[in-house]
């Protein structure tokens, strides 16, 4: 039917609309194929120009062939890529064939809840603080949108009013969160997310490698420790055990018999909850050396710790570690493969081993004397060493002696084997950065390393034993954290800094704070599951709610925290309330509830002159208000003197003489609407 | 869609009345609210967000959920408060022929301190809504138009006031009983024909020259006379002040006769008299109407032509 709909589809709506579905859907850049993303943003860029031009948008003939080619995009799609996005894919690209059929008020709808939906599949992709933060600013603006559709208005009173309306949801949504029940299983398990790419540590180093990681300040796990955390120097998360060499490249074997090694434990106890991002890979980092595999993980030859699992969200193990406690036995196999040489052993590494061999015959002299060597030797240690050839370590060793960790473990691994010594190379992370604001230490991707354990079996240490030449090189890699950075060819490695000055320890506040954030979001927020919804409920003492109940309670707990909302924050009005106005319209209102015939067109004078004539006694007084009145509203000078005295004047006219007003006749008492009859 | 889907006015009458002041004051419990189509597609889709962040266990999608339900149930609020307070006033009606849009003049005052945006008046015969947005503490007059078909007096019916601000999810509205009011002329039909000459009544005194029409003759200046009647030549030939004279007194009178009508049908002969009269008030005649229940005396003017058109639209009917 044709009518004047109250809706006013602006081209201030329209843009902003089409903004928004342009940025709700800008993260599926990374997750869906650019055969889908690109034709949306085809279809949105369309849009977007033809705003202006309402005309040529496309007919209902040829919306029917872009709609074809669209899921024919999608099937080609999924048959190339494989139909895990193709329900995502689908409906992105029905989005994009909706933004160009938007003509009238009831696409705009249909496009603003499309948005809504397509923001709950970005939300399968990630959940992350800064990326629920930014869909939550566009719900807003969607919401704005509507608003504006709806009633119109300046952009400044539209914003203001959808926050206010959105503020005012924010109790009910909290309690609807905590309350709501939770499934302990899924309904259906339908794995969306399932990328291949792997981040952390891997179980190879080849010199040259590891590096890459010392640019990265990702987060790789973090540690919160029951009591005080361990020194720097003791900091050693351990990782993939590298047994096997080619000369080149250092690696792990998998399937390795496993038996269980003597552990003696030694030194302080720390018991500790790690928490390690999603790597998708298998490895858990404990601190050296833990009394026990984590939960849903096991031992592997060489003591490492595996995931039953790849670890795909954000997973915490309980975890305790003697720091000074060593690995005793060992099966006789291991020490064999941990003395296996590559084949490309150079003279002079057997000349300078056997140079050592000479002066000590104990193997702990020997592997002291490497470290000195190490030391006394014009070593550097740098992130950007140049790149060697074959013989990585023979050309490190005797020619260039500028490397980091990676460098330093494999050749001091090498030399080891050469003098006979079993020796195995460890990858893993050394150190950590403490978040004061978190509690927590921050362990990043920076700060990956390597290191060495030889088997030592002289009276004075028994064991597997852990030799960091790093360490000897360059004690502050131990004592601190590396900043990542990149320079020329053997520049020296620059290490985090105590002293930042102002700027720089008000930054690393600020990435400790939203590092916390980060953390308190994935533990109360992403994390919320059926287990921490009835601890929380037990500590609330609401542990009787259970089933239907919590149901019951979720939806009343949800009405009761909207009106509360309600009363906190509402939506108000626009424009500037005028008090004056106000103030008279009320002195007005009483002259008119005493039974004077106040009719609306009535002016400020003759109203005063009628009300002078009806009430005589206080004809000085209701002059005098009038006159305030009528030169706030038509003179030129308007002070803040005058307005209060005028505010005071009707104040006092209305709360005194209120009282003492006599109305004009009984009998003739007009019903004011405020007392309206019954109907 | 704006008129509400589902009429309650029938069994439900919660219907606003106007107060003995005039004043028709809605007041909350005299509004209905539900939702609109809008209202339940948004329903369903945070159905279908509700049942995805179900199964995938996902947080954030629960938290935007609620936080979508919270803020769509709020609306009900907003939407039931941007009716409540709101005053209308019945000013007046334009009169107008059957078959043309009859205008209905309204006051409608918010003296609440919230602005009350994108509300909607219609009345439930006519269908073609008029919205109109009041800041806070102002007032605004509201034109309706009506639809007329019959003459006589045109009582519009109910009028319902409604809003979906702010979000157009939930529709809130409210029956008025206004006790407007117009009146309706009969629609002029064509063809009148005069019946016979013009009834030209001589005078048996002549012309006296105090008509408006053509010049008959000069006279001397009486004072008072209007400046324009002056004759300013004769002054300018010094022949003193002379005040023009005009005939005229003898008009020509038309009698708009019921009985000398011959159509059977009452409406067709109530049409062509007013066509009648409309004619004559055009052609500047003096014009009287018989009617079988009243007769009125020629005469001329916007006040005789309303009398008649007045008589002729409520014939038949009670007063």
């Amino acid at each position: 039917m044709s009518q004047a709909a109250t809706e006013r589809l602006t081209p201030r709506v329209l843009l902003v609309l089409v903004l928004l579905i342009g940025l709700t859907t800008a993260p599926h850049l990374w997750h869906l194929s650019p055969r889908i993303t690109g034709l949306f943003y085809l279809m949105l860029l369309f849009r977007l120009l033809m705003i202006p031009f309402p005309r040529f948008l496309p007919n209902k003939w040829l919306l029917f062939a872009l709609l074809l080619v669209s899921l024919a995009n999608v099937f080609v799609d999924a048959g190339l890529v494989g139909p895990k996005y193709a329900g995502v894919s689908l409906l992105t690209a029905m989005t994009g064939l909706k933004l160009l059929e938007s003509r009238d008020t009831r696409d705009v709808y249909v496009l603003a809840f499309l948005g809504f939906f397509v923001m709950i599949t970005q939300f399968l992709f990630e959940q992350g603080m800064g990326f629920s933060l930014y869909f939550f600013a566009i719900s807003l603006g969607l919401i704005a949108v509507l608003l504006d559709l709806n009633a119109g208005g300046s952009a400044r009173q539209v914003s203001v009013n959808a926050l206010r309306l959105f503020l005012s949801s924010i109790p009910a949504m909290v309690v609807l969160f905590v309350l709501f029940p939770r499934l302990a299983s899924p309904l259906w398990s339908f794995d969306i997310e399932d990328s291949t790419a792997t981040t952390g540590i891997t179980d190879q180093i080849r010199p040259g490698q590891v590096s890459q990681l010392s640019q990265s300040t990702a987060t790789a796990f973090r540690v919160r420790f029951e009591g005080a955390p361990p020194p720097p120097e003791q900091r050693y998360w351990r990782g993939p055990v590298l047994w096997e060499t080619d000369g080149a490249t250092w690696s792990a074997i998998d399937d390795l018999p496993y038996e269980t090694p003597g552990y003696e434990a030694d030194g302080t106890l720390y018991q500790y909850a790690l928490t390690m991002e999603p790597t998708n890979q298998q490895w858990v980092f404990p601190l050296e050396l833990p009394n026990a595999p984590a939960k849903g993980g096991f031992w592997t030859a060489g003591f490492q710790m595996r995931t039953n699992a790849p670890i795909k969200t954000r997973t915490s193990y309980q975890l305790a570690s003697y720091v000074e406690s060593r690995l005793s036995s060992t099966a006789a196999w291991e020490q064999e493969l941990a003395l296996r040489l590559p084949s490309n052993i150079t003279q002079r590494m057997r000349q300078l081993v056997a140079g050592w061999r000479s002066k000590t015959n104990t193997d702990l002299g020997l592997v002291q004397m490497a470290l000195d060597h190490f030391t006394t030797q014009p070593f550097v240690y740098t992130l950007s060493p140049p790149l060697l050839g074959d013989n990585p370590s023979d050309e490190f060793l005797f020619e260039t002696r500028k490397g980091f960790c990676g460098h330093y473990a494999t050749s001091f691994a090498t030399l080891m084997r050469v003098a006979g010594i079993p020796a195995r190379v460890i990858a893993g992370y050394q150190g950590g950065e403490m978040n004061p604001l978190g509690g927590h230490l921050i362990v990043r991707q920076s700060d990956a390393h390597a290191w060495v354990e030889v088997w030592i079996d002289d009276q004075g240490a028994q064991g597997w034993t852990r030799i960091d030449p790093t360490a000897a090189v360059s004690p502050d890699r131990i004592e601190q954290s590396v900043a990542a950075q990149t320079g020329p060819e053997g520049t020296p490695v620059l290490f985090k800094l105590r002293n930042l000055g102002a700027l720089g320890s008000m930054m690393r506040e600020a990435g400790w704070m939203l590092d916390n954030l980060d953390l308190q979001w994935h533990r109360w927020i992403v994390g919320f599951s059926h287990q921490s919804q009835r601890w929380l409920l037990d500590e609330l003492g609401l542990s009787f709610l259970q089933g239907y109940w919590l149901g019951i309670a979720a939806v009343l707990g949800g009405l009761i925290a909207l009106v509360v909302g309600l009363l906190l924050i509402r939506m108000k009005s626009g424009s500037k309330r005028d008090p004056v106005l106000r103030l008279y319209r009320r002195f007005r209102q009483r002259l008119m509830n005493t039974g004077l015939d106040v009719p609306p067109w009535l002016g400020p004078r003759a109203l005063e002159q009628r009300a002078g004539r009806a009430f005589p006694k206080w004809a000085g007084d209701i002059r005098q208000i009038t006159d305030l009145y009528v030169g706030l509203r038509y003179s030129k000078e308007v002070t803040p003197l005058i307005q209060r005295q005028f505010r005071n004047r009707v104040w006092l006219f209305l709360l005194l003489r209120w009282r003492l007003f006599p109305n004009l006749s009984r009998q003739n008492q007009v019903n004011s609407p405020l007392t309206s009859p019954k109907d | 869609m704006s008129l509400p889907a589902i009429d309650l006015s029938g069994w439900a009458p919660r219907v606003a009345r106007p107060a003995l002041d005039g004043d028709i004051h809605i007041s909350g419990r005299r509004i209905y609210i539900l939702p609109t189509r809008y209202g339940f597609m948004f329903a369903g889709l945070l159905l279908a967000m509700l049942v995805g962040a179900v199964n995938y266990a996902n947080n954030p999608a629960f938290l935007l959920t609620f936080l979508l339900a919270g803020l769509g149930t709020n609306t009900i609020y907003y939407t039931w408060r941007n009716l409540v307070n709101l005053s209308l006033r019945w000013q007046g009606a334009r009169t107008v022929f059957a078959g043309e849009q009859a205008r209905f003049d309204f006051l409608l005052d918010n003296p609440t301190g919230h602005d009350k945006p994108a509300v909607q008046l219609v009345f439930k015969d006519d269908g073609r809504p008029t919205t109109v947005s009041l800041a806070a503490g102002t007032q605004a007059p509201v034109h309706l138009a009506y639809q007329t078909s019959n003459r006589g007096s045109c009582l519009p019916g109910r009028l319902i006031i409604s809003t979906s601000y702010p979000l157009g999810m939930f529709r809130a509205w409210c029956y008025v009983e206004t006790q407007a009011e117009s009146l309706v002329y009969p629609e002029p039909g064509a063809g009148w024909q005069p019946v016979g000459a013009p009834d030209y009544k001589g005078s048996d005194e002549g012309d006296l020259g105090v008509g408006t029409d053509d010049f008959v003759g000069l006279r001397g200046y009486r004072p008072g006379d209007s400046p324009r009647h002056i004759d300013w030549k004769a002054l300018a030939a010094e022949r003193g002040l002379l005040t023009k004279q005009f005939g005229g007194d003898r008009a020509d009178q038309t009698w708009l006769d019921w009985y000398q009508l011959n159509n059977p049908d009452t409406e067709q002969k109530l049409s062509l008299l007013c066509r009648g009269v409309l004619d004559a008030e055009a052609g500047q005649h003096q014009y009287g109407l018989r009617l079988p229940d009243l007769t009125i005396s020629p005469g001329r003017g916007p006040a005789h032509r309303h009398a008649c058109l007045r008589a002729l639209a409520l014939f038949g009917h009670s007063a």
